[in-house]
């Protein structure tokens, strides 16, 4: 059984079209699972949804999710109850993820609180041991300071406590370096990794940086308008990607782009259309696009949606049958 | 803080010199001769001229703004044309009559206003959503003086409930002693409940028919800055972390979203400055708003400029104050009066 | 194209057209009714006075009669008919509302986009100026401007848009310093525009959306100002028909039993206002 298991995901703005359509997902614990895609793509939107968190106007149109075998997510309910302990996220822009008005040490000793059941007296003192964990110096000091008082990274180190007091099996990761200088990036991302091998928690690293990736992840998923596109270890998702689309982006960061970022979403996807979201875009597009491709798994550990390698093997079969 | 203190300072001095100067002038220079609008249109060429000796209306208009000036730094608002007696003085006396109605009526809005707000917004798009909205736009489109007369014809007329709009006190009872100038408060403090109760009955349409103006900004107020409070990023954090929605709705939702709120209440005082002309003008109420109303049918205008400029004043007051306060609630504005977020 | 398909697609054209005003209508019920209202008393006002009689005919043998059905508000003390004369308020007070709302609008966006986009010392005079008249609670300003103008509507439509016209001012003045930093601006000055060009053709226009969605809030307060005005005796006068007058003229013999006689005009009033607030409520965004 995986930590973390997503089957059949779809989501869409109530009464309109389909905007995530049957994403399948698993983590294991200690491992730490990359998500990338264009924004649009629908990496948020999940992670949203596994919370519970979906704006009024989305629903849940069909899929389960389950954490440790716990079911998190339905289609049709709008929130699951959640065992406390189960997932928890952060989020980019970390200042403005922390209250204005609100001490930092009473933000993290609020999570003690409420989840964990602590004394106001046992919160504060662990508030600020937690501080002390994600490498605030001066913890005792900062715990008393407002969100402002603070750096960018100071925050995002803030916000990770609230995350650590949470102890969450499953923990997402919504582009948590975004904004922040590249030294403090390099910080926060080696902190994430010792808190994966200390806790055993499996995390969900959404991004669009293919450099931290590279340098954050077990196993990456490639999420395009909505659609799954591929899942593979990290090592085999760089050297042999299967999906047109994760060729695509690979190529695209080869010659000049040393950023490594991927590039923004083009005309936009149709996502009345009920094919391949890539489809129009893609440049071995042939009839069998207009359906809906499946997952097909080519080892253990590498799974893609496209029609285009099933053909080959079909082909393949045909070919040794006529024989 | 200090910094900004002198800043707000020197805007107050400037703003409260305006005001003086605005009213001054808009009763003297503007079309209409200030000694006719005194002595009444009926007056002949000798009385004019008898007037304008009087009030000075005969020196240069510098020199009567600099003696008027003058005498409102003495707290001298000049001399009512019909009474013959002092504006401040006769102003003040009425006072504590305007602010027993306003005071109960801004109060009663707040406690009406701010949890209607608040569940609208947490129930946003709902049917109680619907009713607040609703309720937003029939209180502000409401006529206040319609309103007054309808309570008054229900509940005095018809089902007799309360006494007759016709002053602070049934005829036949007095006031408590003297303490604050607000009855009810100053029977209470010398003992007097069952006055305080009498007192009350007399208050209770009055301040119903203001509070139904006032609610309206506040609820409108609070369910906008509750609704983008519970949208944003921290309170999608403190629900990622699994913090109970009752506990954002308190802590998150309603301490952020009543800073704003802190700012309405100047608004809604303003209401009440304007809304309180009507309501005592309805009910016979002898606070400072039916002095106004009085000066009016007079053609008292000395009493209107003094009345005019008192509440002015107190609004300009009200709103430094009311910005100083919002200054220590809320932590992003840094000691050195300069706001970082 | 043969008649009869012309026929056909012409129903359905009008159809579709059927369906998506349906669709507004369903997406906005709260500015429906707001629009129902006013276009009700946009036709009382064009042609009410048509229908009925003199507003000012009196008929003191038949003072205070109730509603009937030959008198459908009944008669006030003077025995003028009140739906006669609640008829033919209708276009005063609606005028009133809008033009003062117009004047309020059109006056504080000028100002306030040459504010906000000239910036400097005429900047500096119009926010200190504007602090200064909101330093007044509205209707108090109103009041004694009036008081000293003397009582007429051009006065009270004056007195009443000279209240509400700060807040244009700010609103727009805001609106003009963000768009200066747009690329259009730059554009036009490239362009070879001159500023006031810049400031009145390309800043102006883009600048009035916050403006537009004021105004419909701020002609249903006007319409409540200048009846409570003249329910205080000050701006329209007796026997002039305007709700707030008549309300005014019939309040006593309302609390005395003829509570037809305030009751009608009153709620007209709120009407009115009510259809000025739920357009200006949906135009704010409604829900949001």
């Amino acid at each position: 059984m995986s930590l973390l298991d997503v089957r059949g995901l779809s989501l869409g703005i109530a009464g309109r079209e389909e905007l995530l359509r049957d994403v399948n997902l698993t983590l294991e614990a200690g491992e730490v699972m990359g998500i990338v895609g264009e924004s649009g793509s629908g990496k948020t939107m999940t992670a949203l949804a596994l919370l519970g968190l979906l704006p009024p106007s989305m629903e849940i149109r069909s899929g389960t999710a389950t954490v440790e075998g716990r079911t998190v997510l339905e289609a049709g309910a709008r929130r699951v109850h959640r065992a406390s302990g189960d997932m928890t996220m952060i989020f980019q822009n970390p200042r403005g993820a922390l209250n204005p008005t609100m001490r930092v040490g009473a933000q993290v000793g609020r999570v003690l609180r409420v989840v964990r059941g602590k004394t106001r007296a046992e919160a504060a003192a662990e508030a600020v041991a937690l501080l002390r964990r994600v490498g605030i110096s001066g913890a005792e000091r900062v715990a008393k300071a407002y969100p402002h008082q603070l750096s960018g990274g100071m925050c995002q180190r803030v916000v990770i406590a609230m995350a650590l007091a949470y102890r969450p099996r499953v923990l997402i990761a919504d582009e948590p370096t975004t904004g922040l200088d590249v030294t403090v990036q390099a910080q926060i991302f080696e902190l994430l990794r010792e808190l994966v091998d200390e806790t055993g928690c499996g995390v969900l690293f959404i991004t669009h940086d293919l450099a931290a990736v590279a340098d954050m992840c077990d196993r990456v998923s490639v999420l395009y308008g909505g659609q799954l596109m591929e899942t593979a270890t990290t090592v085999e998702m760089f050297e042999q990607p299967k999906h047109p689309y994760t060729q695509f982006l690979l190529e695209s960061l080869k010659p000049e782009d040393q950023q490594g970022e991927v590039q923004a979403a083009d005309a936009g996807v149709d996502f009345s259309l009920p094919g391949c979201r890539f489809a129009h875009r893609c440049p071995h597009v042939f009839d069998r696009c207009a359906a809906f491709p499946p997952l097909v798994e080519t080892n253990d550990k590498h799974l893609y949606s496209c029609f285009l390698g099933q053909e080959k093997s079909l082909d393949a079969a045909q070919c040794s049958r006529s024989v | 803080m200090t910094r900004f203190l002198a800043r707000r300072l020197v805007t107050t001095a400037l703003t409260l010199l305006g005001i003086v100067v605005v009213v001054f002038f808009v009763v003297r220079v503007l079309p209409g001769d200030a000694a006719v609008l005194r002595a009444g249109p009926y007056a002949d060429a000798e009385r004019l001229a008898q007037v304008r000796a009087d009030y000075g209306l005969d020196k240069p208009l510098y020199e009567q703004f600099l003696s008027y000036m003058g005498g409102i730094f003495h707290g001298d608002l000049g001399t009512s044309t019909v009474s013959g007696g002092s504006v401040a003085s006769e102003l003040f006396s009425r006072l504590p009559a305007s602010l027993e109605i306003g005071l109960y009526a801004v109060l009663l809005a707040c406690l009406i206003g701010i949890p209607m707000g608040v569940l609208a917004a947490a129930h946003r798009g709902g049917w109680l959503d619907r009713i607040v909205r609703l309720g937003v736009i029939a209180a502000s489109s409401m006529a206040m003086f319609w309103l007054g007369l309808l309570l008054i014809y229900f509940f005095f007329y018809r089902l007799g409930w309360f006494p007759a709009p016709i002053a602070r006190l049934p005829a036949d009872v007095g006031p408590p002693r003297h303490v604050t100038g607000l009855y009810t408060l100053d029977a209470l403090l010398t003992g007097q409940a069952g006055l305080a109760w009498t007192v009350a009955r007399s208050l209770m349409l009055p301040v119903l028919t203001l509070t139904v103006a006032l609610v309206a900004p506040v609820m409108k107020i609070v369910r906008q800055s509750m609704i983008e409070t519970l949208g944003s990023d921290y309170v999608r954090t403190a629900r990622a972390m699994g913090v109970p929605e009752r506990h954002i709705l308190m802590r998150d939702g309603l301490r952020n979203a009543l800073l704003p709120v802190v700012t309405a209440i100047g608004i809604v005082f303003g209401y009440m400055l304007g809304g309180n002309i009507i309501v005592e003008t309805l009910f016979a109420w002898p606070g400072i708003g039916r002095y106004a109303y009085q000066s009016i049918q007079n053609n008292d205008l000395e009493a209107l400029q003094g009345f005019v400029i008192l509440v002015g004043v107190m609004y300009v007051l009200l709103n430094v104050v009311i910005d100083i306060c919002y200054r220590l609630i809320d932590p992003r504005i840094s000691v050195g009066g300069k706001a970082r977020s | 194209m043969s008649a009869e398909a012309a026929a056909v697609t012409g129903t359905t054209a009008s159809r579709t057209n059927l369906r998506s005003l349906w669709g507004v209508v369903r997406e906005h019920p709260m500015a429906t009714v707001g629009v129902l209202l006013l276009v009700l008393f946009a036709l009382a006002a064009l042609l009410g006075p048509l229908f009925v009689g003199d507003p000012l005919k009196t008929n003191p043998a038949h003072a205070l009669e109730a509603p009937s059905g030959h008198r459908l508000f009944g008669t006030d003390r003077y025995g003028r008919d009140v739906f006669t004369r609640a008829v033919v308020a209708a276009r005063l007070d609606l005028v009133v509302g809008i033009v003062i709302a117009g004047l309020a609008t059109a006056v504080g966006s000028l100002i306030g986009v040459a504010a906000g986009y000239f910036g400097g010392a005429f900047d500096e005079i119009v926010m200190r100026v504007t602090d200064i008249v909101l330093a007044f609670p509205g209707f108090v300003l109103a009041l004694i401007l009036v008081a000293v103008l003397g009582d007429s509507v051009p006065n009270v439509v004056v007195a009443v848009a000279i209240a509400y016209t700060p807040y244009f001012i700010r609103l727009t003045r805001a609106r003009a310093l963000a768009e200066r930093e747009r690329e259009y601006v730059d554009a036009a000055a490239l362009a070879g525009n001159r500023r006031w060009q810049i400031a009145y053709r390309h800043v102006l226009p883009n600048s009035l959306s916050p403006a537009f969605t004021q105004a419909a809030l701020v002609a249903g307060w006007a319409v409540l100002d200048v009846a409570g005005l003249a329910f205080l005796g000050i701006g329209i006068q007796p026997p002039r028909a305007e709700w707030g007058v008549m309300v005014a003229e019939g309040a006593n013999d309302f609390l005395t039993g003829a509570w037809w006689t305030a009751l009608f005009p009153g709620a007209l009033i709120v009407l009115l206002a009510m259809g000025f607030q739920l357009i200006g409520d949906d135009l704010q965004g409604g829900e949001k």
